[in-house]
């Protein structure tokens, strides 16, 4: 169809949702370009997710893992674009390895997952899209901070006539994360011996680059991307028993060609059908040097590597003026390989292979004014294993086995009145058991080829209002969440040697509230806050789930003020975060007090927009703050940077 | 009335005083309190006989019973009483040392990491002292002491026994670790130490440590069980059991040729001479191959520096024997219980054996319904009350009868709110019994 000049086409406003083409989902999009916060990092971004839960390790470069609605950390899918990223033994992703630079935008889904990325979670998936090609402009920045911060990056992007796209992000950054905190030193009743310490051996070097290139092909767009990390540094450990010498070095590349195209007549704005096709691979490898056995079982100098290869075919086709059908299959392959150079005998590799389908259709219509939309999801997923232990006195517990894991989802929608809808969802979902746990570590864990996978059922039901009333600009939404678990897998002492075995004995009920907001009013003043309010019990032992506090908030208003002197723009914010106390221990004795953390900052853009000079302090006030015991966080600290942009 | 006033002022101040008053409870019920009694350790109002240590190896109590085994409290203290800090009061390894102090404390062995010793007087529930198992230099480097045993010598000090070895090259003299430390008690510091390096060896290219575990003092000499393991604890050289002059610090050792991981002692009773000490074979294996290198033994030191085995149970001796793993309780000069700890893996239940070297027999007392759930557990000889802790159960009680046979009493539920699995029971010894 061929467009006539000055003709005007009517294109209906979506039912009100985050993600307009998947109104029935409990999402969040976070635009992670031209951010307020220097160096910000994706745990911080989450901030202003409801429903998500941030527990991290250290300062910069340190284990980060996200939880969404009080699942486990390894509850949730992360994925690059669409390659899933995942831990070399299948447990919880490092967030920290992702530097916001790469980054397009960040998509959270609670829950439920569009069956077009065809991956879920028992907490749901957090899609991170890479940094995209929108104009041609180059950049390149600087930043320094507290505890020896230093970091540099350079991007480019542009394009060509033929209507080929790249950018390229390429960026280095050092921390020494040598913050102090109060040490006790495991004498609780006795103060005299306390000390402010500083935390050693916690230092990071990381660099990162990016490659992202679009150019059309047949009638369809051809899709490459290639991301590169690298990280060395010191392994802190707890710091109560913290390492002097113990090192790790993490490589991790992950690189895709997508070809996809859209055509068709157009329906309601949409086109008609659109088809993918992705092949992706990503590689890891994570080395451990800890010759002085300073953290785990004795000596180990480690070098794990793992692979992911991955086919994926997507196809959604509008059928009917109310019915379309999406169909997603899926093939992966991971590879691990673990060696240590110290152990005695050699491990074994090992491997597991994916095929999934997932099959939704969606049926959409109008009930009087009310527009609706349903969506049923069913996936099926096969899962065949070929698992070694490598723990030395089981290398011969060799495990091949075939599951087969069906899940299913059902959301609605409903237009109350135009910019507000009602959606609901109910989702079933399951998540096999990882390396560590069918096969433990090298150190005190033992693994247990006989695990069921974990399994949970799902529901949430709420309300997204998005509109426009003069200068105030309003999105909010608002769920009610519940989560059943089953079969989750726990650690407990098996043997009097000290080591641990995974069991399948826990269930778990969660139910809370989220919401979010996002306010602006003129171009001036906006304001984004989040809260979640939940309650996640263990049912067999009615005690509350560790390491989930009752209530989080977030609180971030910001004042921009334009055209100030030779400042084009500069922007003023400050934001709050307040985390309830919770229980660090599964018998509910200990308790981490609740936790206020203030910050503020500004970013300015001057010289036509060319510079740009920013600062924020985080930890206005110094609280001493931990996620977990035995990890302290920085206290007050402050970045710096300054960038320089240019247009090609 | 102040509570009244408080109120009236915020309904008097309109809605956002309201908002504010809401907002502020609010946020005060979404904090969390734990649910049972703090364990404070508030004065007792009795003497406590038992001491039981329950852990899920991440938060730890420590219950009291009397002299009959009846609970006085399920959490005298635990690792909730301060508020955390870098680490929890107490941490999730914790033992309680294998002699009960003779100063009459309630003494707290936080091992691998912690190292801290925590001594408190009992009744009173006052913290006498809290000592490093390190150097004062130590705080945040990878050392990690791992304590495994506290022995009062006299009133200025005590010895600590010290499982890790420091691999760090620089590190100094107090703090290399391998070795038993000795307390000064007054100030808390430590003052020496007796290292064991005659007993590293190589077995196939693995150096092995000699792991000193527990100690226990025969006259003027302190008998130390060395546990001869590597770093990953997966390989074990032959093992031993080391002398201590308390005067002249000299050394001497005995070997057990054939069996291994003899870290385990105790005091024959009523005797000043004579020792058993408990092989538990090789870590990390199923029960075939742990029962190869396990094994009791009795050893007599009558003249310091001169020692000998008198009397040797194999457990390959007494056919599919579960070997004997932990929980050494002397009875008497010849029946000795033991715990044999079974193996999730292989679907083996712990088990209570009495052992007996008159007549050379083994007698399976009781059987669990899991495994790894029997620990150490102690004998009151002036009751005849014998206590061991089941993870699963809580105290399991019996009486020795004269005619030598153990009669089963109620078992104590030692932790019915907090549901921690008990451990560890040892006997608190009062000044006056010192």
């Amino acid at each position: 169809m061929s467009a006539q000049y000055r003709a005007t086409a009517t294109v209906e406003r979506p039912i009100a949702a985050e993600v307009p083409e998947e109104p029935t989902l409990a999402a969040s999009v976070i635009h992670t370009k031209e951010r307020t916060k220097t160096l910000e990092t994706v745990d911080e971004v989450m901030l202003e997710v409801p429903g998500t839960r941030v527990q991290r390790f250290g300062g910069l470069g340190s284990f980060t893992a996200l939880s969404l609605r009080g699942a486990e950390f390894d509850h949730t899918t992360v994925l690059f674009g669409n390659i899933p990223l995942r831990s070399a033994d299948g447990g919880a992703f490092d967030l920290s390895t992702i530097p916001m630079e790469v980054l397009e935008r960040a998509e959270v889904y609670r829950g439920a997952a569009p069956a077009w990325i065809a991956q879920s979670g028992i907490g749901g998936v957090v899609q991170l899209s890479p940094r995209e090609a929108n104009d041609s402009t180059a950049e390149a920045g600087l930043s320094a901070g507290s505890f020896g911060l230093f970091a540099a990056h350079a991007a480019t992007s542009g394009g060509t006539p033929s209507g080929i796209r790249w950018t390229a992000v390429s960026g280095v950054t050092h921390s020494d994360n040598d913050f102090s905190y109060r040490d006790e030193r495991g004498t609780h009743f006795d103060t005299s011996d306390d000390i402010i310490a500083r935390r050693r051996n916690a230092e990071v070097l990381q660099a990162h680059t990016l490659m992202h290139v679009t150019a059309p092909l047949w009638d369809g767009e051809l899709e490459a991307m290639a991301l590169g990390f690298e990280r060395t540094g010191g392994e802190a450990g707890p710091a109560f028993q913290g390492s002097e010498l113990t090192h790790r070095t993490l490589s991790r590349y992950v690189s895709s060609l997508r070809y996809s195209r859209t055509g068709g007549d157009s329906m309601q704005g949409q086109p008609a059908w659109r088809w993918q096709v992705m092949g992706s691979g990503a590689y890891s490898r994570n080395r451990l040097s800890d010759r002085l056995g300073e953290i785990g079982l004795g000596q180990r100098v480690t070098d794990d590597r793992s692979f992911l290869t991955q086919l994926r075919s997507a196809g959604e086709r509008q059928l009917l003026p109310w019915l379309g059908l999406t169909a997603v299959s899926h093939w992966e392959h991971e590879h691990f390989a673990p060696y240590d150079a110290l152990s005695a005998r050699s491990s074994e590799n090992s491997d597991r292979d994916r095929i999934a389908a997932a099959v939704e259709p969606v049926a959409h219509g109008r009930l009087g004014a009310h527009r609706w939309q349903l969506r049923p999801l069913a996936r099926m997923e096969l899962i065949s294993s070929r698992l070694s232990s490598f723990r030395p006195e089981a290398l011969e517990a060799d495990s091949s086995e075939v599951r087969v894991v069906p899940t299913f989802r059902l959301g609605a929608a409903l237009e109350l009145t135009p910019g507000v809808s009602l959606a609901a969802s109910a989702l079933s979902a399951v998540r096999i058991p990882t390396m560590v746990e069918l096969f433990g570590d090298r150190g005190y864990l033992e693994g247990d080829t006989r695990l069921r996978p974990e399994r949970a059922v799902s529901a949430d039901v709420g309300v997204s209002a998005q509109g426009r009333m003069g200068a105030l600009t309003l999105r909010s939404a608002i769920r009610g969440f519940l989560s059943s678990m089953r079969d989750l897998i726990v650690f407990s002492r098996i043997n009097a040697q000290g080591l641990y075995g995974p069991r399948n004995t826990d269930e778990a009920l969660i139910y809370g509230v989220e919401t979010s907001c996002e306010l602006a009013w003129q171009t001036q003043y906006s304001l984004t806050a989040s809260v979640t309010a939940m309650r996640a019990r263990d049912s067999g032992t009615d005690r509350e789930l560790p390491l989930r506090p009752r209530l989080q908030a977030y609180l971030r208003p910001e004042y921009r003020i334009l055209n100030l002197g030779f400042i084009n723009m500069a922007t003023l914010f400050a934001d709050v975060q307040y985390r309830s106390s919770f229980f660090s221990d599964v018998i509910n004795t200990v308790v981490l007090p609740e936790q206020w953390v203030f910050g503020m900052g500004v970013r300015m853009r001057m010289l036509d927009d060319q510079l740009e000079l920013a600062s924020t302090v985080r930890n206005l006030f110094d609280a001493e703050l931990r996620d977990v015991v035995a990890f302290p966080l920085p206290g007050r600290n402050i970045v710096i940077d300054v960038t320089w942009h240019a247009a090609l | 009335m102040a509570r009244c006033a408080l109120t009236k002022r915020i309904l008097s101040g309109g809605w956002p005083y309201c908002v504010l008053a809401l907002l502020c409870a609010f946020l005060h019920a979404c904090n969390v309190r734990s649910p049972y009694p703090h364990a404070d350790l508030a004065p007792l109002s009795e003497q406590p006989s038992f001491a039981v240590l329950t852990t899920n190896y991440v938060s730890t109590a420590i219950a009291l019973l009397d002299t009959e085994g009846e609970l006085i409290t399920e959490a005298w203290v635990d690792s909730g009483t301060t508020p955390p800090g870098i680490t929890t009061t107490l941490g999730g390894d914790v033992v309680l040392p294998s002699t009960s102090p003779s100063d009459g404390t309630l003494t707290l062995i936080d091992r691998l990491g912690v190292d801290v010793i925590t001594r408190i007087s009992v009744p009173s529930g006052e913290v006498l002292q809290q000592v490093h198992a390190q150097s004062n230099g130590t705080a945040e480097t990878g050392f990690r002491a791992n304590p495994q045993d506290w022995l009062v010598i006299d009133a200025d000090s005590a010895w600590v026994s010290r499982h890790e070895p420091n691999r760090n090259p620089r590190a100094t003299g107090l703090d290399r670790g391998n070795d038993v430390l000795f307390i000064d008690l007054k100030s808390g510091l430590a003052a020496g130490r007796a290292d064991f390096v005659s007993l590293e060896q190589s077995v196939q290219g693995t150096a092995i440590f000699a792991r000193p575990t527990q100690l226990q003092r025969l006259q003027d000499t302190i008998a130390v069980g060395m546990s001869r393991l590597s770093l990953d604890f997966r390989t074990a050289a032959t093992g031993a059991l080391g002398f201590v002059d308390v005067n002249t610090l000299g050394q001497t050792f005995l070997e057990f040729p054939g069996l291994v991981n003899c870290g385990m002692v105790a005091k024959v009773p009523n005797s000043d001479t004579e020792l058993w000490v408990l092989c538990a074979g090789d870590t990390f294996g199923g029960a075939e191959e742990r029962r190869l290198r396990s094994g009791l033994v009795r050893v007599s030191a009558e003249r310091p520096g001169i020692a000998r085995e008198t009397y040797r149970m194999r457990a390959t001796d007494h056919g599919n024997l579960l070997p004997p793993s932990t929980g050494l309780i002397p009875l008497d000069t010849e029946r000795v219980i033991v715990i044999a700890s079974g193996d999730a893996s292989h679907e083996q239940e712990d088990q209570v054996l009495l052992i007996d070297t008159g007549n050379n027999t083994v007698t399976t007392v009781f059987e669990a319904t899991e495994s790894f759930v029997l620990g150490q557990g102690c004998y009151l000889e002036a009751a005849r009350v014998l206590l061991i802790p089941d993870a699963s159960a809580g105290a399991r009680r019996w009486v020795v009868t004269s005619g030598h046979s153990l009669e089963p009493l109620p078992t104590i539920d030692v932790s019915p709110l907090r549901r921690l699995p008990a451990r560890e029971i040892r006997a608190i010894q009062t000044r006056e019994e010192s």
